[in-house]
């Protein structure tokens, strides 16, 4: 099914294609189609862009008088007919993560809390298949879709000061990971040795829009091995085919 | 090659900005004034766009091994070279071992230095503007080392002349467009966010200005979505977030209107307190 969306003007050289209030992954993925398009056919007038859930924003050069072009590029993506947008299957992109101390700050008590046992909410992070919606809010911070809803919880009540990079946590219905240090509010159950953004990389995200991820859990002895890995630039992503 | 005697308040490397990683979660950064940046270039003579530094409330003391020409733009700011005080606006001759010493903001929040041919600092992800996680050492620190091209120099025919404008109300009249939700607020409401006068808090930075005196207005949070530098935010608390040059790329606040270019640079210079009163113009 095609969903139209609504095109406006943002500000002075940006443009919003903007599909439903609320957040659908189907129609995510016809957003991210649609942005792609436009992206690659006015590729020489763009500056930059962002994603989110249901909405991007175009960017254009000062030049590129947007106010004029508005009703040719509305007419472009209008033009984009359905079967464009069928998903392709894609891979899975794992993310290793050890859930042990001295990573996992707050499994302990998001398990008594929960009453779920640390095994159990192991389990629960490790099933889902994560779509990434969109990088935002931090360099290279993937927002998650898909976390089983039994382990959301609410944030800490004060965050901490400086939270470690690859940490993995969860907030309310979120789980995410820290790509750089940073002070936050997220209970922390574990730790990825992988390094989420790198700037001396042509692609400093690790992740991006569209992606498919999921978390495996490692011990204190593979996390450390993965980091010497990564450090020495000998880690390649694992992928598996997704068979859904 | 410069060096700093001391870094001053918050003084960052600054160009056009880290346009092109948005999708990637990084901010824009770049000067906060660009017309200031883009000025300091033309009066340098530069063919392209070169790194400037930029400086706030309280500048930076730089010691210059070599001579060059340098210029000072945007916000006015005491400035002594070697004792004596120097002129806004046009290109001086720094001979080598010079001491440049900035002072307090007169008017304005930033001031502009630029440097013949730029400051040779590296770009990461296409640009030399500082941010903590991509370029931490865009930021003088005390005793920190700034290199700079030594050119060969040509007798430079420096003619131009800027007289800059302090006209307060030009500063403080800041033009909009509608915001993807300024539709949700209704008809009285849209009216009252334009016959109304704001000041800037002094929680204000390279991330955000805040807005003082708000009409009793509020919005729902939205579905985390794009904003982008001179985007306003109003909040369910009834506040109003202007976002600036460092902020994040994606926000949940109700976005309802949104700045003109011109209008980010002038709001970048309008000091806080409520002295100055800002206004928001129909675009």
């Amino acid at each position: 099914m095609k969903k139209s969306p609504s095109i406006s003007q943002f500000g002075d050289h940006g443009l919003i294609i903007r599909y439903s209030d609320e957040i659908d992954y189907k129609i995510h993925l016809q957003l991210d189609t649609v942005t792609n398009k436009v992206l690659k056919k006015f590729k020489k007038y763009i500056e930059g862009y962002s994603i989110a859930y249901q909405e991007s924003a175009i960017y254009f050069h000062p030049e590129f008088k947007i106010e004029k072009k508005i009703k040719k590029i509305t007419q472009f993506i209008t033009d984009i007919v359905p079967q464009e947008i069928l998903e392709d299957q894609k891979e899975i992109i794992q993310i290793p993560v050890c859930y042990e101390k001295p990573f996992a700050l707050d499994i302990d008590e998001l398990a008594q809390e929960k009453q779920i046992e640390t095994s159990k909410i192991i389990d629960l992070h490790t099933s889902p298949i994560y779509p990434v919606y969109f990088i935002g809010f931090a360099p290279g911070f993937p927002y998650l879709g898909g976390m089983d809803k039994q382990l959301s919880f609410p944030r800490k009540a004060s965050p901490r000061k400086s939270v470690a990079a690859g940490s993995v946590g969860i907030a309310g219905n979120q789980t995410g990971v820290y790509p750089n240090a940073s002070p936050g509010g997220w209970n922390i159950i574990g730790r990825s040795p992988l390094c989420f953004f790198d700037v001396t990389k042509t692609q400093p995200s690790l992740l991006q829009a569209g992606d498919l991820i999921q978390f495996r859990s490692i011990d204190k002895k593979t996390f450390d091995h993965i980091e010497k890995q990564v450090e020495l630039g000998q880690y390649s992503l694992e992928k598996i085919a997704n068979n859904d | 090659m410069i060096e700093v005697i001391n870094p001053g308040l918050h003084t960052t490397v600054q160009d056009q900005g880290r346009l092109n990683h948005r999708h990637f979660g990084v901010p824009t950064s770049g000067a906060m004034d660009q017309h200031a940046y883009i000025l300091a270039n033309h009066l340098l003579q530069h063919q392209s766009l070169k790194p400037v530094l930029e400086f706030t409330i309280s500048g930076p003391t730089l010691f210059f091994y070599a001579e060059t020409y340098i210029v000072l733009t945007g916000a006015e700011f005491d400035v002594q070279l070697n004792g004596k005080e120097i002129t806004h606006s046009s290109p001086i001759y720094v001979p080598a071992e010079s001491t440049l010493a900035i002072g307090q903001a007169k008017t304005g929040n930033y001031g502009y230095l630029g440097i013949l041919e730029g400051f040779s600092t590296v770009k990461v992800l296409e640009s030399v503007s500082y941010h903590p996680s991509i370029n931490p050492g865009a930021k003088l620190t005390k005793d920190m080392q700034l290199l700079y091209v030594k050119t060969q120099f040509q007798p430079l025919d420096f003619n131009a002349r800027v007289i800059p404008i302090h006209d307060k109300f030009c500063r403080t009249r800041l033009d909009v467009y509608p915001g993807p939700e300024f539709d949700c607020l209704g008809k009285d409401d849209q009216e009252k966010l334009f016959n109304h006068k704001y000041f800037v808090k002094p929680k204000s930075n390279r991330m955000a200005v805040q807005l003082g005196n708000t009409p009793d207005l509020t919005a729902p949070e939205i579905i985390t979505a794009p904003v982008q530098p001179g985007t306003v935010q109003l909040t369910p608390s009834g506040e109003l977030i202007i976002l600036m040059r460092d902020a994040q790329t994606t926000g949940g606040y109700a976005r309802i209107l949104q700045l003109t270019d011109h209008a980010m640079n002038s709001l970048s210079q309008c000091k806080i307190g409520k002295k100055e009163e800002v206004t928001f113009h129909k675009k």
